[in-house]
């Protein structure tokens, strides 16, 4: 009920409101109340726009939170029958009439009112679909598909389909919802991104199932692409491909549609083999178009092919592409992006540099900032540090510091590193890279000395993952270290490095070593509890038992303790070993 | 001391006074004394609570004392300052606290003026697990509580306690023992799976063996050893289906109650009224699941996990908060630092409290349920404790599911009951109230 007191406090508040909305209360003043959490003042505000605007969708729905909020929804009921009787036709009226019935758990009342709006609206479907809505969102799904049962008595039997079909989904019985959804894409082709989304949530051992009513013989080729795209959610990319072009238009118009509309829908499944078929799909598109089109298409071809990690698929597209001229220039900046990173990535960092100099003004900054960074990267990776830093000359961004503090490092001169590292401190490229970062600033805070090429040339080995050459490198430096200035931390990645890479004897070896260089310092809890790991790796319980303990009890506040306990209770045998 | 020849020398001090007095008076006096102490604190600075009770029973075991802090700090335990004390909680990662003399004093009269109370442990429990010889540790929540914690203890099976073997320990824990001889009824759900034929290979080898006619008859007489270690002063702990079955089986005497698949003959279609409940530890009048095709074997157990039409669903249950200082021994058993612990599932889940009998004392219930979770009693000189459920920390347990790993929960509310049972037998023998 609304009291005098909260009719007082909406007027108060109107008249707090500036001179245009005072003239006349609107369902916005409403929500603000509601907001408020004046519900019986929000609904008085409801009321009132209710009685000049009986259609004002609104004010209805404000009306119908406000009193459900204060557990006064049945009081809905009468204002709500009186605006049906005046405006029978209005649907929204209707639905909100089923819903309330609903919500005050009057089934009997559901159904009544079920009843007069399609006896009001004899051949509209419409009654019967929210009917079975309401049913099935108070999980009733048996009594909503009776529901539809009886619209397709009435009404023909392919009516509402998307809707029973959804229902069939709910009950996870999928061969009647792939046949409820083959119809629906049937009538119309808008429901296939509806149907694959369905579906494609199918179980398992229901899926041949699923496909066999799909590429049924005499079945429409739109229900066989709808089953190929299905195969490719599910994995088998080959085959769905395979599915796809078999039941492809003879006309080109359409089968160029066909295709558009495939490869588009796929781009929501993340995988690289669906990126392949997303390549495949944009190549023969290519093939079917002409001029600015087809050159769209190969760009996208080119990127999926990238997506798909097929650099040679990629390039063989993209160098179709190398005459792009201006004209279809804006349309494929991001393409040109792609073929700029695809050619630095596959080592050809020069010609990449050169395409990236010649269309740089074109290409959007962000574009030729990421740009760059990939070319200076790829410069680094190849040795040429100088180059390197040359693309990346004038750059402040925290970005281009974490590469340049890379090149610094590989080329020995671990001092400029560090600074470069700090600057890009802990926000530069990805978590993984500034968690990389991390790590290196921590090793090279025990090297002493400013400049190491032998170190950087080690661990520019190591991003090659050349790990072999790399260890060999790493041990052969660390021993020109002094002991306590460089030497047990590069020993101790050795160590890491040669259990990695299962030579666990070269490994003990390297980490008791890198503990004899130096037992005390920063490196030495990582060092020891690498050695109690490579023998717990090696069965050596008590060894490593021994070693952990003794790591934890004389580097107490050392980060690796809580592991190190871990493992210690692993080779006790306290705990399972799950890892 | 274990409890059965401490209170053995205290009705000789009830019955002939004199010489008996003296010889209960020249038990080692209680000295809170020492120049500094770690106080190993249960509250939420713990970072391990449950390898704090590991590190206490291992100073037990290399012969010292320690003091069970009831109620201060959530159960916190006091200890001597001793380096390998140290060292060990610093390996387990335990949190501690250096306490001067002055601090100790503090902490007793807070002690005093409140409902706390100070219990002295003075020997490391003689702890036995009745579990089959090659059973791995991790399918039972007490024997990985004890591995994780590092509490010594060994393994008992049936030649054990039908031989008398129980004796020689002071604590005894029993988990998921079906002592019907039904093998938890399994057949149900894993009929064929290889550890079940391996399960029944073994029981129906061992039965023999030792001259039982069936597994149920070796069961029945393994619950009666227990029930006579229970009598003679031992402690009890058992937990899921041990609970449940053991008191059926000790019912049951002379009655078949085990299906036609595990002994070849059907149950006896009168057993619920033949059976004698004066012979069991914690609950009477109960109604037996007749049958063979539910897994379930009474109406003692509330949440009927695996009876669908009365499966009931998981809530959480509440410590109750005992006189310390009266009721020392539930205040043991209920020390923890969340008084409200969600609920978890095993065969037998909780205990209907009109199935409990009326010396029964509730250690922790669902507020406005119909069941118990934590129960405890006496029997005979002895103390039995009945936790219901199979994991505190995997409460959905399926068989198959992977080990739980108590690294990730040391500060596991529900282990930390397992513990205090644990411990419970380590505390100075005196009159209690309970």
């Amino acid at each position: 009920m609304v009291t005098l007191r909260s009719l007082l406090a909406a007027i108060c508040f109107w008249i707090a409101l500036p001179a245009n909305v005072v003239a006349q209360p609107t369902a916005g003043v409403g929500r603000t109340l509601e907001r408020r959490g004046l519900y019986d003042e929000a609904a008085a505000v409801y009321r009132s726009v209710l009685e000049n605007d009986r259609v004002s969708i609104a004010a209805w729905l404000g009306l119908e939170r406000s009193l459900a909020a204060l557990h006064q929804l049945d009081s809905i009921v009468a204002v709500l029958d009186s605006a049906v009787e005046a405006i029978p036709s209005d649907n929204f009226l209707r639905e909100l009439q089923l819903r309330v019935w609903k919500k005050l758990d009057q089934p009997d009342s559901v159904t009544a009112v079920a009843r007069r709006w399609i006896r009001h609206v004899p051949d509209d479907p419409n009654p019967y679909r929210q009917w079975a809505h309401v049913l099935s969102g108070g999980d009733n799904t048996n009594a909503a598909l009776a529901v539809l049962e009886e619209a397709r008595a009435a009404l023909g039997a392919n009516v509402l389909a998307p809707e029973m079909a959804a229902l069939f989904g709910l009950e996870s019985r999928w061969r009647e919802a792939t046949v409820e959804w083959g119809k629906a894409v049937v009538e119309s082709r808008s429901n296939m991104a509806a149907a694959g989304l369905a579906l494609q949530h199918a179980a398992e051992s229901e899926r041949d199932e699923v496909l066999a009513v799909l590429t049924a013989d005499g079945s429409e080729p739109i229900l066989s692409r709808l089953g190929a795209e299905l195969m490719v959610v599910w994995g088998e990319s080959d085959g769905g491909w395979a599915l796809f072009e078999r039941s492809l238009s003879s006309d080109a118009v359409e089968a160029a549609t066909e295709l558009q509309l495939f490869a588009d829908r796929l781009r929501r499944v993340r995988t690289k083999a669906s990126a392949r078929v997303r390549a495949h799909a944009y190549e023969r598109l290519a093939s079917l178009v002409e001029g600015q089109e087809a050159e769209r298409a190969r760009l996208d071809a080119a990127q999926a092919y990238a997506d798909a990690g097929d650099v040679v698929g990629a390039r063989r597209i993209l160098e179709a592409l190398s005459d792009l001229t201006d004209e279809t220039f804006a349309d494929v900046g991001a393409g040109v992006a792609t073929l700029i990173r695809i050619t630095a990535e596959s080592g050809r960092v020069e010609e990449a540099e050169e395409r990236l100099n010649a269309w740089e003004s074109r290409l959007r900054p962000s574009e030729v900032q990421q740009l760059r960074e990939i070319v200076s990267w790829a410069w680094v990776m190849s040795g040429q540090f100088e180059r390197a830093t040359a693309v990346l000359e004038g750059d402040s961004t925290v970005s281009a510091f974490a590469i340049l503090g890379w090149a610094q490092l590989y080329a020995g001169n671990l001092r400029v590193a560090k600074e470069h590292f700090l600057v890009a401190g802990p926000f530069a490229q990805s978590r993984q890279q500034a968690t990389r970062r991390t790590s290196m600033l921590a090793l090279l805070q025990g090297v002493e000395p400013d400049t190491v090429p032998g170190l950087g040339e080690a661990l520019l080995s190591l991003e090659r993952a050349d790990t072999v050459r790399a260890l060999d490198q790493l041990v052969e430096v660390a021993r020109e270290l002094p002991d306590s200035g460089g030497r047990s931390p590069v020993l101790t990645l050795a160590g890491g490095l040669a259990r990695e890479y299962g030579n666990l004897e070269r490994a003990v070896s390297l980490l008791v070593e890198a503990l004899h260089a130096d037992s005390s310092g920063p490196s030495a809890p990582a060092a020891e509890y690498a050695l109690g790991a490579v023998l717990a790796g090696s069965d050596r319980g008590e060894a490593a038992a021994e070693r952990l303990e003794h790591m934890i009890l004389t580097h107490p506040g050392s980060a690796l303790v809580p592991e190190a306990r871990r493992l210690l209770d692993q080779v006790r045998g306290a705990i399972p070993n799950n890892d | 001391m274990i409890r059965r020849d401490f209170l053995k020398a205290a009705a000789v001090v009830a019955g002939t006074g004199g010489a008996a007095k003296e010889q209960l008076t020249a038990l080692p006096p209680y000295r809170p004394t020492a120049l500094s102490h770690l106080l190993l604190p249960m509250d939420s600075r713990q970072t391990n609570h449950l390898k704090a009770y590991g590190v206490t029973y291992r100073m037990l075991a290399r012969g010292g004392q320690a003091e069970w802090l009831l109620n201060y700090r959530n159960g916190s335990f006091l200890l001597p300052d001793d380096q390998a004390t140290v060292r060990d909680a610093t390996l387990e990662g335990v949190s501690l606290e250096r306490l001067s003399d002055a601090d100790v004093m503090g902490v007793r009269g807070t002690i005093q003026a409140n409902n706390m109370d100070t219990i002295l442990l003075e020997k490391a429990p003689n702890v036995a697990v009745y579990v089959p010889p090659n059973a791995a540790p991790w399918d039972d929540a007490v024997t990985m509580a004890l591995e994780y914690s590092g509490i010594e203890y060994e393994k008992v099976w049936d030649p054990e306690v039908v031989a008398g073997g129980l004796s020689d320990h002071e604590w005894l824990h029993l988990h998921h023992e079906d002592f019907t001889g039904q093998f938890s009824k399994f057949y149900l759900t894993y009929s064929g799976s290889t550890w079940l034929n391996e399960m029944v290979r073994r029981n129906a080898e061992m039965a023999s063996s030792l001259g039982f006619d069936t597994v149920a008859s070796l069961k029945k007489g393994v619950a009666r050893g227990i029930r006579e270690f229970v009598e003679d002063g031992g402690f009890l702990f058992a937990m899921c289906t041990a609970t449940e079955t053991l008191d059926v089986a000790l019912a049951a005497e002379g009655v078949d109650v085990a299906a036609q698949y595990s002994d070849g003959t059907p149950m006896d279609p009168r057993a619920t009224g033949m059976l004698n409940w004066d012979r069991s530890l914690a609950f009477e009048g109960a109604i037996l699941e007749r049958s063979a095709s539910v897994a379930a074997f009474s109406d003692i157990d509330g949440h009927q996990v695996n009876n669908p039409g009365l499966r009931q669903p998981l809530g959480a249950f509440q410590l109750f908060d005992f006189s310390a200082k009266i009721d020392p021994v539930p205040t043991m058993l209920v020390q923890s630092h969340r008084q409200v612990i969600h609920d978890f599932y095993g065969l037998t889940t909780s205990f209907n409290r009109n199935r409990l009998k009326p010396d029964v004392t509730v250690l922790a219930d669902e507020v406005g349920a119909p069941w118990v979770k934590y129960i405890h009693g006496n029997r005979g000189l002895g103390t039995w404790t009945f936790l219901g459920g199979h994991d505190p920390e995997d409460p959905q347990h399926q068989i198959g599911d992977p080990p739980t790993d108590l690294s990730l929960y040391p500060n596991s509310p529900g282990y930390r009951l397992i513990l205090n049972n644990v411990l419970f037998p380590a505390a100075e023998k005196r009159e209690l109230k309970t």
